[in-house]
């Protein structure tokens, strides 16, 4: 019997692409130039959990498409927040595979997300969908948990400072190296913890 | 009839130890609460998809165990770095007027203090409804452990380092934002219905 597209799924998926590529993409600059992917792969990961392989990746496919117009539009309308530049890391990602793109190009940059979500949206998808391969979406979602609060707990710190701006340039120091060496290396102990305890 | 899982107990007695250890030797805010959350943590693995009753046994013998380990690792292992292992015994142990000196007495009151609190997280663990709290719980603990983590990799390559700092590698500020991200991300869990 052929299984149903989950259109609630697909929704949060398209969600999850758009709110993580921004966060990523205004939070955490060492990571501004895969921000794209790891988004479409943490949404197409969530689209294809629980589902068949065929229903995982169409439902990536769909969330990758939806989501790459959301963020897209959104990068046109909103350019900047509290005063810092909203990147969404596609200016980043395209600069250096096509220096000759015109990274201020509205239209190139929605069609590049588009493109972006659905191809690693359908490979979040497929992967989400197979059992065995579950460890890697604790792993990915741990690590961007891991790196988003560094950024919050980072941003926290700062605010209690008593120089504190809006108009500085913070948000691109909020994380560093170091913190994503930490972040990976982190979620891959609790992975691995989690496997030994059984818990996924 | 005893139904027990030993691979849990031992790993519930190995959490609850390990927790225990790091929220006392990093978390001085958190020193006095640091065996309850432990034991908690504890109990709510090893009563985690099993009957109340089974789970019930679990807890007592995780939080026994662990609580046995704990005490013998607190006094063959006083300090580490030059910086007191405190494991929470003596901020634990201070509000309710008992000699904090650590010796062997210590070994009953973790023993006891353990398996009580593995009991109750045992119960918590193994009702349906209130696994949200287990997912709460460990997500707070491992944010304010990621954040620990990061301010030691922060103040390593400092000149200024001293292995004394670590008393003050998590601050209330850690704690309020640990606490608000690990809410945030259990209502996210809910609405995206992962857990």
């Amino acid at each position: 019997m052929e299984e149903g597209l989950d259109y609630l799924k697909i929704i949060y998926s398209a969600l999850i692409y758009s709110i993580c590529s921004i966060l990523i993409g205004y939070f955490i600059l060492d990571l501004a130039p895969y921000a794209a992917i790891l988004a479409a792969l943490g949404a197409g990961i969530y689209a294809g959990h629980k589902s068949k392989a065929i229903t995982g990746i169409t439902h990536g496919l769909i969330a990758g498409i939806i989501g790459g117009i959301i963020t897209g539009i959104t990068s046109i309308y909103v350019k900047n927040i509290a005063g810092i530049p909203l990147s969404i890391s596609v200016t980043n990602l395209i600069i250096p595979i096509i220096s000759s793109v015109s990274p201020t190009s509205s239209l190139f940059s929605t069609t590049a997300l588009v493109l972006i979500g659905l191809f690693f949206g359908a490979i979040g998808g497929l992967m989400g969908s197979i059992k065995k391969l579950r460890g890697v979406f604790l792993f990915l979602t741990l690590f961007l948990l891991f790196i988003i609060f560094g950024a919050v707990d980072n941003a926290a710190w700062n605010i209690m400072e008593p120089d504190w701006t809006w108009n500085i340039s913070f948000s691109h120091v909020l994380t560093n190296p170091i913190d994503l060496f930490v972040a990976i290396m982190f979620a891959f102990i609790v992975t691995i913890l989690a496997y030994v305890m059984s818990l996924f | 009839m005893m139904n027990m899982n030993l691979r849990k107990i031992v790993i519930g007695a190995l959490i609850y130890l390990i927790w225990s250890v790091l929220i006392g030797y990093f978390v001085i805010y958190l020193i006095s609460w640091a065996l309850v959350i432990a034991a908690l943590v504890a109990g709510i693995y090893t009563g985690f998809r099993i009957k109340t009753s089974e789970a019930l046994q679990n807890g007592f013998a995780a939080g026994f165990i662990g609580g046995i380990i704990l005490g013998v690792v607190s006094l063959f292992v006083p300090s580490i770095y030059g910086i007191p292992l405190s494991i929470p015994i003596i901020g634990f142990l201070i509000p309710f007027n008992i000699p904090t000196t650590i010796s062997w007495v210590v070994i009953p009151i973790l023993s006891l203090v353990g398996a009580a609190f593995a009991m109750l997280g045992a119960t918590l663990g193994s009702i349906t409804k209130l696994r949200k709290l287990f997912l709460f719980l460990t997500l707070f603990t491992l944010f304010l452990f990621y954040a620990a983590l990061d301010n030691v990799a922060w103040w390593w390559g400092r000149a200024s380092w001293t292995w004394s700092i670590s008393h003050v590698l998590t601050h209330w500020v850690d704690i309020t934002v640990s606490l608000g991200f690990a809410f945030f991300v259990i209502i996210l869990a809910h609405i995206l219905k992962i857990y």
